[in-house]
């Protein structure tokens, strides 16, 4: 914990091992938060990646979870082979996607032109950036939702479709009525923890575009480090550290009362 | 006539419903796959057949080059043995303190248990960034700063929250009678917990080791931030290096055969314990 008091105490000074300061500025780092637009550029970035993986996720572990739900041949198997990008560590993931969207020996370059005759370079543009990094991050943590998913409809009782089957409602129908409330409170918990681990991922942009280009896909965690570990400005970066930690708490507690509101509304 | 036109309905309905059910799997073991299999192929392809246009999917003279380079450059063997190492004695030290402290919780409830509890998940829940600036400060004092003991004791704390959570689960499933009955057969709470409870929490610490172990070999951000020289850099560091081999930046074939040296451990782990490390993700999200 106080580790923690100090980043706080440290956020209110100006303080550089490289220059030797070590000054009371206030608030002087908040406010120069405002006008850096590095920063802004890392907050407006850290929302939408943050809401869209978020979001991507959810849904492609959800159809995964739905698939692996199924009865065929294989599906052990499948199941267990899907933990496989979860298990690979998200350096490895990034510095491929590098290549993986590269226009001409990129695997999803070389897909996109045989399909659609488009030569598109991802990571130039601050847009295709983004959707690069979107991507892979769906990519490689939409399997480990999936099997979390898998968990909670395996948990609901077969009773309650056959009771569902009785009343007529059956395919889509038992989806809507039955299943997806009985798996919001699930949801909503993997959302937030989810949410979190966005607004603090490091490895992925490191590897896949050092938060370029320019700064449009720089996170909080990144930032955190370039400040404070390549430019050595501990003040400010504890103070972009706080800000993280505040963003965080903000997830969690609209988390926590979106989950109150749905377990009451379920029972 | 009317009923073997139904019947026929029925089939056709069945099988659509079959072969979407095929299609849509089929779709998703190429998002799956696809990139994972592009990184192994481009590992093994020859410099010539990895740069073509259109790319080539299939290799004809599978090669061992690219394996070569990057094991001559970067130093592989001291970075698989450092990860090794602080993966293996992170794991066991999180779980000789994270078991009792989690069997405790589990079991004996006193005055501000709860609390104390949440405190640790509170406390567990602190993003790293926030911390990892005091914390850089404090171990240059301490002269932790590139020592495999300094990463360690990260890698613990940073771990240790998670581990003692899901244990408890683990722990409260273990029923209570069972207890109760070895104390009434006068066993003492050191036998009860060697000859009982351990026996019975065996598959549910396989499953924690694992996991840990996983994520330990994965960590990126602390040795990046913490271990500055090659003596005590992991593997997860070396594919940033391995990416600067030669004249080229980011050489791919030289990232994904560094990629396949990292990630097959790994792998085979998850493959052999897929359900103990299912169960234990799930005793996680659940509880």
């Amino acid at each position: 914990m106080y580790p923690f008091f100090y980043t706080f105490y440290l956020s209110c000074f100006e303080c550089s091992p490289l220059h030797r300061t070590f000054r009371f500025i206030g608030l002087g780092n908040y406010l120069g938060m405002l006008k850096d637009k590095a920063v802004t550029d890392t907050l407006t970035f850290t929302f939408m990646f943050t809401g869209a993986s978020v979001i991507l996720q959810v849904c492609y572990g959800m159809s995964i979870a739905f698939l692996l739900n199924l009865r065929f041949r294989g599906r052990n198997i499948l199941r267990a082979a899907v933990l496989l990008p979860w298990a690979m560590p998200m350096i490895v993931a990034g510095t491929a996607a590098v290549w993986f969207f590269h226009p001409d020996f990129g695997m999803f370059g070389d897909i996109l032109w045989r399909l659609f005759d488009i030569r598109h370079a991802f990571l130039i543009s601050g847009t295709g950036a983004r959707v690069a990094v979107t991507f892979t991050d769906v990519w490689k943590n939409g399997p480990f939702l999936a099997i979390i998913f898998l968990g909670g409809l395996q948990g609901i009782p077969i009773e309650l479709y056959e009771a569902a089957k009785v009343d007529g409602a059956t395919g889509l129908r038992s989806f809507w009525y039955l299943t997806l409330p009985l798996m919001v409170p699930l949801i909503i918990t993997m959302s937030i923890f989810t949410s979190i681990f966005r607004i603090l991922s490091f490895d992925i942009v490191y590897a896949l575009t050092q938060g370029g280009p320019g700064t449009a896909t720089s996170l909080m965690s990144y930032r955190v480090y370039l400040e404070a570990f390549r430019f050595l400005n501990f003040g400010y970066g504890s103070a972009l550290a706080v800000v993280s930690f505040v963003l965080i708490l903000i997830v969690a507690i609209i988390g926590l009362l979106l989950l109150k509101y749905a377990w009451t509304k379920l029972s | 006539m009317d009923i073997r036109y139904l019947k026929q309905l029925i089939r056709r309905k069945h099988l659509v419903r079959l072969v979407l059910q095929y299609l849509f799997l089929a779709l998703f073991v190429s998002i799956v796959f696809a990139p994972l299999y592009y990184i192994f192929l481009s590992a093994f392809q020859p410099r010539e057949e990895l740069f073509t246009i259109p790319l080539r999917y299939l290799t004809r003279q599978p090669t061992l080059e690219h394996f070569k380079r990057v094991f001559n450059t970067v130093p592989y063997l001291r970075y698989i043995k450092n990860t090794t190492i602080l993966s293996v004695c992170s794991t066991a030290v999180v779980l000789i303190v994270a078991l009792p402290a989690a069997y405790a919780f589990a079991r004996i409830h006193f005055p501000g248990s709860y609390l104390l509890l949440m405190g640790l998940l509170a406390s567990g829940m602190l993003p790293g960034v926030a911390t990892i600036i005091p914390l850089f400060q404090i171990f240059q004092k301490l002269n932790l700063i590139n020592t495999l003991q300094g990463l360690g004791i990260l890698y613990v704390s940073g771990n240790l929250t998670f581990t003692v959570w899901v244990a408890i689960s683990f722990f409260k499933q273990v029923p209570i009678e069972l207890e109760e009955a070895a104390r009434i057969d006068g066993a003492s709470t050191a036998q009860l917990i060697i000859k009982i409870i351990l026996p019975i929490m065996k598959p549910g610490i396989a499953t924690l080791f694992i996991i840990n172990f996983i994520i330990y070999w994965n960590e990126f951000f602390l040795p990046l931030i913490f271990a500055r020289d090659a003596s005590v850099k992991t593997v997860t560091l070396g594919i940033s290096e391995a990416a600067y081999i030669g004249q080229y930046q980011q050489a791919w074939q030289n990232i994904a055969s560094m990629g396949v040296m990292v990630v097959i451990p790994v792998f085979l782990l998850a493959l052999f314990f897929q359900r103990q490390i299912v169960e234990g993700l799930m005793a996680g999200a659940f509880k």
